[in-house]
């Protein structure tokens, strides 16, 4: 009895221990799932607000085999604050009025196709470029009849006649005094700003929405006024009669308000050098000589300088009467200046980041002592200037200009800027009487004036007080 | 033979029997607490920073949490430690609030007094929470978030000009604090807060250039300011 008892728990030990051994047939069912190929461009461009189509083409291994739902998201390539990403639609095709702004890097917009039988999704990522209709061109400042304007001439010669006072339905009275395009949201985005001698206002370049205004202790001065952000973004100066006044945006207010001029004894030239990241230099014309303001404290201290570099940049007994920018880089740039001795003979010199460059007596150049405004080529050794109403070219190695044109009796040459994305169009805003005109001039490979004339003349604007390149986001 | 499987099988079922995870239960607390980088481990208050003149204010102190949330509001008691300067309802009033349900955390509005002696001197209230509430003292310690648990939370109170809690965050643009370089900047200013959280960052360097142009007119008009530590008054 105690035997068979005995075997029957061993029995039942070996059998408990047995089942816990017994392999598991792993019997899935399997089954083709439906995969989908989505046929569609993937790098698209349109300009903001427009309304973009997208008919993909859905390929299925198994046709008509599932029923799906869709989400099209759109978000940008960069991480902008406050932007989140956005569903824009949920059909099948894209048929959306893209809204979003302009943005460097551009969009990524994500098609999702989800099988409502598992789950499983299918994706389509695009690279969307998102144009403004003011995508690239000049901005100019005018006044007419009492008023301050602000027009645009996008690069394909399209003219927007004050764009800002009929998006803001806003008329903005007194005499413009200048426009400046800037970096904003860590240069993702651009914005205008716009001086006259009633107000100082800001705008998005992409649209000329009225964004805020900068406020300022002073009455912005004809032709002795100038504005730049710094190299780092992070500060805003303006020089106004030779006194300097900053802006911390470390925290991009829409509403700058300026500080007090910034103390010292100087009077400054109207150009922000921003040929390095962290030092903004200004020239002193009452003590010829260079001064800056580094990052993050607005004091003004002399520039260190030295007799054994191509010039003393704490004391080069020099005026400074022209400024032009160089080729410009995010963390450094070149600058060349034009200086007048004591004796009114002119001299070019070049900064490059903070290292003197060139210190070269300008020779053989017609008209030079009553030259005005300066260009400097950016692909070539050479510099263009203009007195009243003719330009010269003038070629820096060999230290001697030519006439490259002359406009009519009674037109004033009011500035001249190379076109900075390419170097091959030089761009003049000159004034006849009380209107304005902008002249575009192609150059050639050796810097000359194609066909000796311009290629396009765009008139209309009233007494052009500045022009502004806006580049493409 | 028999006893020895039986016991095997015993310990074989047992074995498989699940088990509660043991888990500590103590008695919920409330707790003062600083964020890192953010709240000082004390509060200084005046009533002469105020933009109007007061005899009484309330300043909040945040609290959280330390237990489970309660579907019912849950009582707080605060009291003075024995070390502190300041007097019941004559410098300050310690009212009982509750922690509302289903919260974690509560800013405690202190209430404070405009009384004579603020006038020169600073008192001084150290908080705690008593030992009849019924949210007891929390434990201390920093979380994760590197924010800390404070037993105690040291509240300054005068109508005399003390440093603002905010002054280590401008110290680099103001210089070190001393109650005539505040003075001055009040006077230059208008303002009585320079808190960058409420100015602006971007604000603080322009008041800078604006206080650097007063100081240098001071100067020229009176000579260098000094301040009661014997150091002259820069921007």
């Amino acid at each position: 009895m105690l035997k068979i008892k005995l075997n029957i728990y061993v029995f039942l030990f070996i059998w408990v221990s047995l089942l816990s051994c017994k392999k598991d047939n792993q019997d899935f069912t399997y089954a083709k799932i439906n995969e989908l190929q989505i046929n569609a461009d993937s790098v698209l461009s349109i300009n903001q607000f427009d309304t973009l189509k997208i008919n993909p083409q859905i390929l299925q291994s198994k046709p008509g085999a599932g029923k799906f739902t869709y989400q099209w998201k759109i978000y940008p390539d960069q991480i902008v604050a406050g932007f989140t990403p956005m569903i824009i639609s949920t059909d099948e095709s894209l048929n959306a009025v893209i809204s979003v702004p302009p943005l460097l890097g551009g969009y990524h917009l994500e098609y999702k196709v989800t099988s409502t039988d598992n789950g499983v999704a299918a994706f389509k990522m695009f690279t969307v470029n998102v144009t403004s209709v003011f995508s690239d061109g000049w901005v100019i400042s005018s006044s007419k009849d009492g008023n301050a304007e602000l027009s645009f001439v996008r690069s394909d010669y399209r003219v927007f006649y004050t764009p800002a006072m009929s998006v803001n339905q806003t008329v903005y009275s007194g005499h413009a005094i200048g426009t400046y395009v800037y970096p904003i949201s860590d240069g993702t985005q651009l914005g205008i700003g716009f001086f006259t001698d009633k107000g100082n206002y800001r705008f998005s370049a992409n649209d000329f929405l009225q964004t805020g205004t900068s406020v300022t202790s002073f009455t912005p001065a004809k032709d002795k006024f100038t504005f730049s952000l710094s190299k780092f973004k992070t500060e805003e100066y303006v020089i106004n009669d030779g006194s300097l006044y900053a802006a911390s945006i470390f925290d991009g207010p829409l509403n700058v308000t300026y500080t007090e001029r910034l103390s010292g004894d100087y009077y400054f030239f109207p150009k922000v050098i921003t040929s390095t990241l962290f030092n903004t230099y200004f020239y002193d014309n009452k003590n010829k000589r260079f001064m800056s303001v580094a990052f993050g404290g607005f004091y003004i201290t002399p520039a260190f300088g030295s007799s054994s570099t191509a010039f003393n940049m704490g004391n080069t007994d020099m005026l400074m009467v022209g400024a032009m920018d160089g080729p410009q880089t995010s963390s450094s740039g070149v600058y060349y200046f034009v200086m007048e001795n004591s004796n009114g003979e002119r001299y070019l010199y070049s900064l490059s980041g903070a290292q003197p460059g060139l210190n070269q007596k300008i020779l053989n150049s017609p008209e030079i002592e009553s030259a005005h405004s300066f260009a400097s080529s950016l692909l070539l050794r050479q510099m263009y200037y203009a007195t009243d109403n003719k330009i010269y070219q003038y070629d820096i190695l060999a230290n001697s200009s030519t006439l490259i044109y002359t406009f009519p009796a009674g037109t004033s040459i009011k500035q001249i800027e190379v076109q900075p994305d390419n170097g091959k169009t030089l761009v003049v805003a000159a004034n006849a009487g009380s209107t304005g005109q902008v002249y575009f001039f192609n150059l050639d490979n050796l810097g000359n004036i194609s066909n000796n004339t311009y290629s396009q003349m765009i008139d209309g604007f009233g007494e052009i007080a500045n022009i502004a390149y806006r580049k493409r986001n | 033979m028999k006893y020895l499987l039986i016991l095997f099988l015993l310990v074989f079922t047992l074995g498989c029997k699940k088990s509660d995870i043991p888990t500590y239960h103590g008695q919920d607390g409330i707790s003062f607490y600083t964020k890192y980088f953010s709240d000082p481990d004390s509060i200084n208050y005046s009533f002469a920073l105020q933009p109007t003149n007061k005899l009484r204010d309330t300043v909040l102190i945040p609290m959280r949490l330390v237990g489970k949330t309660s579907t019912d509001p849950r009582r707080i008691k605060l009291r003075a430690a024995d070390s502190s300067t300041a007097r019941a309802n004559i410098d300050y009033i310690l009212n009982e609030i509750d922690l509302p349900a289903n919260q974690t955390s509560v800013n405690y509005p202190l209430i404070v007094l405009n009384s004579p002696e603020m006038k020169t001197k600073t008192l001084k209230l150290i908080l705690e929470v008593d030992p009849g509430s019924e949210l007891v003292a929390g434990a201390p310690g920093v979380a994760v978030d590197y924010s800390e648990n404070l037993q105690q939370m040291t509240v300054n109170i005068t109508s005399q000009l003390i440093k603002p809690n905010y002054w280590d965050n401008i110290e680099f643009v103001y210089g070190p604090f001393s109650v005539t370089r505040f003075q001055f900047m009040i006077r230059v200013t208008g303002l009585l807060n320079f808190d960058p959280n409420v100015i602006g960052s971007s604000e603080i360097f322009r008041l800078q250039v604006m206080l650097r142009n007063a100081i240098a007119a001071y100067e020229l008009a009176n000579g260098p300011l000094i301040d009661e530590f014997g150091n002259q008054v820069k921007f």
